[in-house]
């Protein structure tokens, strides 16, 4: 079938009220949960998760897409207005979002903010639409070995550049695995780790899993500390960006939005790098290198176009390969699971409707970010007075509610609370907890395809060096192990060196 | 705490825990069949594997972590500095037994009813300074996702058994 009788069949599914409003809705309530200090995107796009399962699959999944670029974008608003980033990827927009509102100028950098994030994300939907269906293709010629090597990469990568710390990253990552191997045994059916629990046959919840993650430590911390303003509201100030600043920008944003594509499309980076890179790399070219730093407007622009970029990339791997490239989407997969879909490359043959409808609702996702961004930018001074004490409690009763939801069940609430606490545990030890959940998630995959290998080879482990696709992401998995100490193995240098030179 | 420290000790109980699945849990709760042909397809293979790994990362935390440069004293993040340095941990400890007791109540109660004290009580735990608020939207949210888990979601959501909403 071609391209555009993939769209033609896609278009009944999307062009709907239905679907529009839940585009509508995700984007608001994303741009609003990303906006609001304390929030962040990965937990708006759990909490909303519960609500898409009386939905269509496409509707659904549309809402939460909405939620994922709307929180991306909300990030940026405190990180202008009160130097405080509502998402850890709008940390890049600080450097010369704040001082610009300092300036008088706030209005003029969430407008910026908001005009290359827009373009950013058309970009990354292209760039989606254009390279997913190319790269499930070609992993339809995976077997078992190929996706065992594919999935070892993914855990790596995520494990190693999730936290400043490569082991333990890796700890989180090997706990994942772990925890994911309670249940019933996937080739024998016997029990392992369930201690005869019916509750445990089937395994853990995932979306109990990842919401006791990554709701409730926010709540737990703030509980451990309680904390009341963020800082001081600035004034919109100066309002408009004009044609030409936006000209001047153009060259930023787009090299940001490539950046973003091209580290969103690698499970495991994320957006908050992709932000500091554009915006390096556009402060090494601009003529105006010297006002970085002190309020440049294309310092915003590099920083919202590279984080931005991100959001289409990251479906990517989650589209071709049923890879997650990172929480959200590894969020994202649990409302396809939800609606019995398994993304991956037989997807693009058995629901190609709804992949396209998703690549149809996509793009008019950066129109609507548009409208609600300008909107939501005004709105700002009554969003941060939205009280913690309030607001958290409020995530706890959404949370139990959310995940009772799931399969009408108390235990799997219980599993939330135990997650919660695990999820505090391991924010306290500076263990990051994205490796845990995307390994939770891969784990029967890696499991599974590792033991049709050794089924297919009759427990000759040659198979998994069979093709070059096997040996070209050992290789990969390698390169990034020891680039990954290598970095490190810097980083200590450089803290020595400096530590010994303060002394002197 | 010291962030080295905290990492020795999370190195070592790793490697404890490490230990204890390879030795006790794993021969315990996970069932292999006696006639499985090679050990790489046995139930047991990839949690012992996963076994070893959580040891081999523990000794391997606990190491570097030993021989590093004294770290500077991580400033533990408590809340104001006037604050008993007890109460984080009474109000940890307060929360978790509001989990407890939201888990008990929701059978008994039913969710919005257990709901509406569980976020009372975590309000007062932060001795909130907008309890009104609090007030009101502890009982107006539960009541909300009653309505739409019930009625539009079609989930059963537990009433309890003094109650019954409509």
């Amino acid at each position: 079938m071609s391209f555009f009788d993939n769209i033609a069949n896609a278009w009944p599914l999307v062009a709907n009220l239905e679907s529009f409003l839940a585009l509508f809705a995700g984007i608001t309530i994303g741009v609003f949960a990303g906006a609001i200090p304390g929030m962040s995107a990965t937990m708006a796009v759990a909490l909303t998760l519960p609500f898409t399962f009386a939905l269509q699959p496409i509707t659904g999944i549309l809402l939460l897409l909405g939620v994922y670029k709307g929180g991306v974008f909300g990030g940026s608003i405190p990180a202008i207005l009160i130097k405080t980033p509502g998402t850890p990827a709008s940390s890049a927009t600080i450097l010369d979002g704040y001082p610009m509102a300092e300036n008088g100028k706030a209005g003029k950098a969430l407008g910026i903010a908001l005009y290359s994030s827009c373009t950013a994300d058309v970009i990354s939907n292209l760039s989606l639409i254009l390279f997913a269906g190319w790269l499930a293709s070609f992993a339809l010629s995976f077997g078992p070995p190929e996706f065992f090597t594919l999935i070892l990469f993914s855990l790596t990568i995520i494990a190693g550049v999730s936290s400043e710390s490569l082991i333990k990253g890796l700890l989180s990552a090997t706990f994942g695995l772990l925890l994911a191997t309670v249940g019933l045994d996937l080739v024998y059916g016997t029990n392992r780790f369930n201690f005869n629990d019916a509750n445990l046959m089937g395994g853990l919840n995932f979306i109990a899993v990842l919401i006791g993650l990554f709701a409730l430590p926010e709540l737990l911390a703030y509980i451990w500390q309680p904390r009341t303003g963020d800082g001081t509201v600035r004034a919109l100030g100066e309002q408009h960006v004009t044609f030409a600043e936006y000209r001047r920008c153009f060259r930023s944003i787009i090299r940001g939005s490539f950046i973003g594509v091209m580290l969103g499309s690698i499970p495991g980076i994320g957006a908050a790098p992709a932000a500091f890179l554009s915006y390096s790399e556009a402060r090494r070219r601009s003529p105006q290198k010297d006002n970085f730093g002190k309020g440049e407007i294309e310092g915003v622009a590099a920083s919202e176009a590279g984080n931005n970029g991100v959001c289409g990339a990251t479906l990517i791997p989650l589209l071709a390969l049923g890879v997650p490239g990172d929480v959200i989407t590894a969020i994202v997969i649990g409302a396809f699971m939800v609606h019995g879909l398994q993304p991956g490359p037989m997807m693009f043959v058995a629901n190609a409707n709804i992949i396209y409808a998703l690549f149809i609702g996509l793009i008019l996702s950066s129109v609507l970010l548009l409208v609600v961004g300008s909107v939501a930018v005004r709105l700002f001074r009554y969003i941060v007075d939205v009280p913690r004490s309030v607001l958290l409690p409020s995530v706890l009763i959404l949370c139990v509610y959310g995940v009772y939801a799931i399969n009408n069940n108390v235990f799997d609430v219980i599993v939330m609370f135990a997650m919660g606490w695990l999820g505090y545990m391991m924010m306290r030890f500076g263990m990051p907890a994205a490796p845990f959940l995307i390994a939770f998630i891969l784990g029967p995959l890696l499991e599974d395809n590792f033991r049709q290998a050794m089924l297919m080879s009759n427990g000759d482990l040659q198979i998994l060096f069979r093709s070059w696709i096997t040996w070209f992401f050992w290789a990969v998995t390698l390169a990034t192990v020891i680039a990954l100490i290598r970095t490190g193995l810097q980083q200590r240098a450089e803290a020595k060196a400096l530590k010994s030179k303060s002394a002197q | 705490m010291n962030l080295k420290n905290s990492d020795v000790w999370l190195g070592i109980g790793t490697v404890l825990f490490g230990i204890f699945l390879l030795f006790v849990a794993i021969p315990a709760f996970v069932s292999s069949p006696s006639n499985v042909p090679k050990i790489v397809l046995s139930p047991t293979f990839w949690p012992t594997i996963i076994a070893y790994l959580i040891i081999i990362l523990g000794i391997v935390l606990t190491l570097t972590r030993l021989f590093a440069k004294p770290a500077p004293a991580a400033t533990e993040p408590t809340g104001d500095a006037l604050e008993d340095p007890s109460q984080p941990w009474v109000r940890l400890l307060a929360t978790a037994i509001v989990m407890f007791a939201l888990i008990w109540a929701i059978p008994y109660f039913g969710m919005v009813w257990s709901s509406m004290v569980a976020f009372v009580a975590i309000a007062f735990i932060v001795k909130t300074p907008k309890p009104v608020t609090s007030l009101i939207v502890a009982i107006i949210l539960p009541l909300v996702l009653y309505a739409f888990f019930n009625h539009v979601a079609g989930v059963a959501v537990p009433q309890g058994r003094f109650i019954t909403l409509p």
